[in-house]
């Protein structure tokens, strides 16, 4: 892969180097996959006590009482409807947001992008507190909906500059050939519009899903009682750690890897010139 | 006289904040007919046809289409359609899925829709790619699918913006005739912007030519080309001498540089010419070039048989002379008059083959 057959001939040293090179780049993998390969492999050990730390011998055990701990399920099965929900609303907001930055020129537009920026630059513990004080302000009682709230108030500032750069490259010109072959302004924008800049919007709409399932300090101040998973796995850590924690987190795993190759294959299914400009690999 | 005009502008002015990109216009453009709107970047042509396709609306005055005052119709409401510069293929649809895509805007029936397509698609040669994607198309193909796009629709015209821009030379002139080709087999009304004076004179029956916002004369490609009613037309439009004190009334007297020999002594009635310094003498292969300075100011000569220059070298005194048919009057400045003149049935077109108007120096 990173030999190269219209290279000049290698001498020894040049044979060498590129096996050091190649041994780096693995050993840079190695320790990205480390954590999530630890996750995976504890979820089929069979541990001596209530700590799930240290290996002792391989079962399926786990996997076949997945949902057998009721308040992990539970939480867990909270923490997918909070990120369902807080992933659409946030791209729905965000993606309008985007698209009004992209295509129009406005007054107040630079202003919005700044304001864009900042719930992201604000540290969590400074927006999971102040979120928290406009709450209790408010006499609201803190639970499933307050997490929603305070989710799609982040993940829409995340949607709205992840789409906004995947269509800075668009052609507008697209809209103005749809209009003037009949389609009106929403013919034009489900027909035209929405298709290109799906593969966008979906990278979009993953992100702000993996960003609420995983978020602790924001969730945190807002949750009152309720427990997602992050809330009930640092709970319950004290007394104990089990394997299903790390079965559902290998569940977790797989759905966003099939969510991810889900992604790629709608962006391949849109062809052509590159319509979206790819400011980055989505990861 | 307006029964058979497709497009009728209507005193259309456009303005951008204190900019002007378009000074009151007004034109028809005939049903069937190629008409070109020509001139330099900036010149408020391609401006004009948004304003037509709907895309922008004016600032001032009306566009009739067939008839119906469409000023403030948008564009998915207007029965024109548009060939963009950059064709504007839609990338996630196929060839077909492309040119069907008005019909289904404007709820054609799917069996219609497919008899359709396909008959545009031989009408353009392309049927062989309807399953392909733009992206796996050359330009060329691409620009013969936006066309299909277009046309499909049957549009009372069909407005085309520098469609031949993003060609290499070659197979811009195969489009050229290409397009020609369409027009007759469609039968369709073209309006066609181009900066291109060579490709505007090449394909159109009448060409608007523009300049600053203002249109300076409309007229066939022989009419302005020989017959310019103003200065920016004759320089525009070729290579044009324009000779100031020998026309009167301050205007110029226009002589197009392959109408001029060079001769040693004055002409005699009915020929005119004026004496002349000789510049620069530059040997193009087909023609030589030679400029000279004279009194009426720089003069351009393209000489045919250079042979004919015999030892002519720069200093030399000559004369420039040409046929009294060869020499145009026009204003050296733009005013109302000038505007009103820019209709082709032009009473000063009679003008143009006075000889009086060739003094002799």
């Amino acid at each position: 892969m990173v030999g190269d057959a219209h290279r000049a001939p290698e001498t020894a040293a040049g044979r060498l180097g590129r096996r050091l090179l190649t041994g780096w780049a693995v050993l840079g993998f190695v320790y990205l996959f480390i954590p999530i390969a630890v996750i995976v492999g504890y979820s089929f050990n069979d541990p001596a006590g209530k700590f799930n730390i240290i290996w002792r011998r391989f079962t399926f055990d786990n996997w076949a009482h997945a949902f057998e701990r009721g308040p992990l399920t539970e939480a867990m099965v909270r923490s997918l409807q909070i990120a369902g929900i807080a992933a659409i609303a946030a791209t729905v907001l965000g993606g309008l947001v985007a698209l009004a930055l992209a295509r129009y020129r406005f007054r107040g537009g630079a202003l919005i992008e700044i304001l864009l920026v900042l719930p992201l630059t604000t540290p969590e513990i400074v927006l999971g507190a102040s979120l928290l004080s406009l709450f209790i302000d408010l006499d609201q009682q803190r639970g499933f909906w307050t997490i929603v709230i305070a989710h799609v108030l982040f993940c829409t500032s995340f949607v709205a500059l992840t789409i906004k750069a995947r269509i800075r490259g668009f052609d507008w010109t697209l809209e103005d050939a749809a209009m003037d072959l009949g389609a009106p302004p929403w013919r034009t924008f489900s027909r035209v519009t929405l298709p290109l800049i799906m593969p966008g919007i979906l990278a979009a709409a993953l992100l702000s899903f993996a960003l609420s399932i995983d978020d602790f300090i924001i969730t945190f101040f807002n949750a009152g009682t309720t427990e997602t998973f992050p809330l009930r796995i640092f709970g319950a850590s004290r007394n104990e750690i089990s394997p299903q924690i790390n079965v559902l987190a290998t569940v977790v795993l797989l759905a966003s890897v099939a969510l991810l190759l889900a992604g790629v294959a709608a962006r391949a299914r849109v062809e052509g010139r590159p319509v979206v400009v790819l400011t980055d690999t989505d990861g | 006289m307006e029964g058979d005009e497709v497009i009728q502008l209507r005193g259309v002015a456009k303005h951008f904040g204190a900019a002007v990109a378009v000074h009151e216009a007004s034109f028809g453009i005939r049903r069937g007919e190629f008409f070109s709107m020509l001139g330099p970047s900036g010149c408020g042509k391609t401006t004009t046809l948004r304003m037509i396709a709907g895309f922008e609306s004016p600032t001032a005055g009306q566009i009739l289409l067939e008839g119906v005052d469409v000023s403030r119709t948008p564009p998915y409401r207007r029965n024109v359609n548009t060939v963009f510069q950059q064709y504007a293929l839609f990338p996630h649809m196929t060839v077909a899925e492309n040119v069907a895509f008005g019909l289904k805007s404007r709820k054609v029936g799917g069996s219609e829709i497919t008899a359709r397509v396909a008959e545009m698609l031989d009408v353009v040669r392309m049927a062989d790619f309807a399953a392909r994607k733009p992206a796996q198309l050359s330009g060329g193909q691409q620009q013969r699918v936006a066309l299909a796009r277009a046309l499909v629709n049957r549009p009372a015209a069909l407005l085309l913006d520098e469609p031949l821009a993003a060609l290499d030379l070659k197979l811009r002139q195969a489009m050229q005739l290409e397009l020609k080709r369409i027009q007759r087999d469609t039968g369709g009304t073209f309006v066609f912007v181009t900066h291109d004076q060579q490709e505007a004179l090449t394909m159109s029956d009448r060409v608007a030519v523009m300049s600053d916002g203002w249109v300076e004369q409309i007229g066939t490609p022989e009419e302005i080309y020989h017959r310019p009613t103003t200065a920016f037309v004759a320089g525009f439009i070729g290579e044009a001498n324009l000779l100031s004190g020998l026309a009167g009334d301050g205007r110029l007297l226009m002589v197009r540089p392959e109408r001029i020999r060079l001769e040693r002594r004055p002409p005699a009635a009915p020929d005119a010419g004026i004496g002349g310094t000789v510049q620069e003498i530059i040997f193009r292969g087909s023609t030589t070039h030679v400029s000279l300075a004279s009194t009426a100011g720089p003069i351009v000569a393209n000489i045919t048989d250079g042979a004919a220059l015999g030892d002519m070298r720069p200093g030399a005194e000559v004369w420039a002379v040409w046929e009294a048919s060869a020499a145009y009057p026009v204003p050296a400045t733009r005013d109302a008059d000038d505007l009103d003149d820019a209709e082709p049935d032009d009473p000063h077109r009679t003008d143009a083959t006075d000889p009086s108007n060739g003094e002799l120096p």
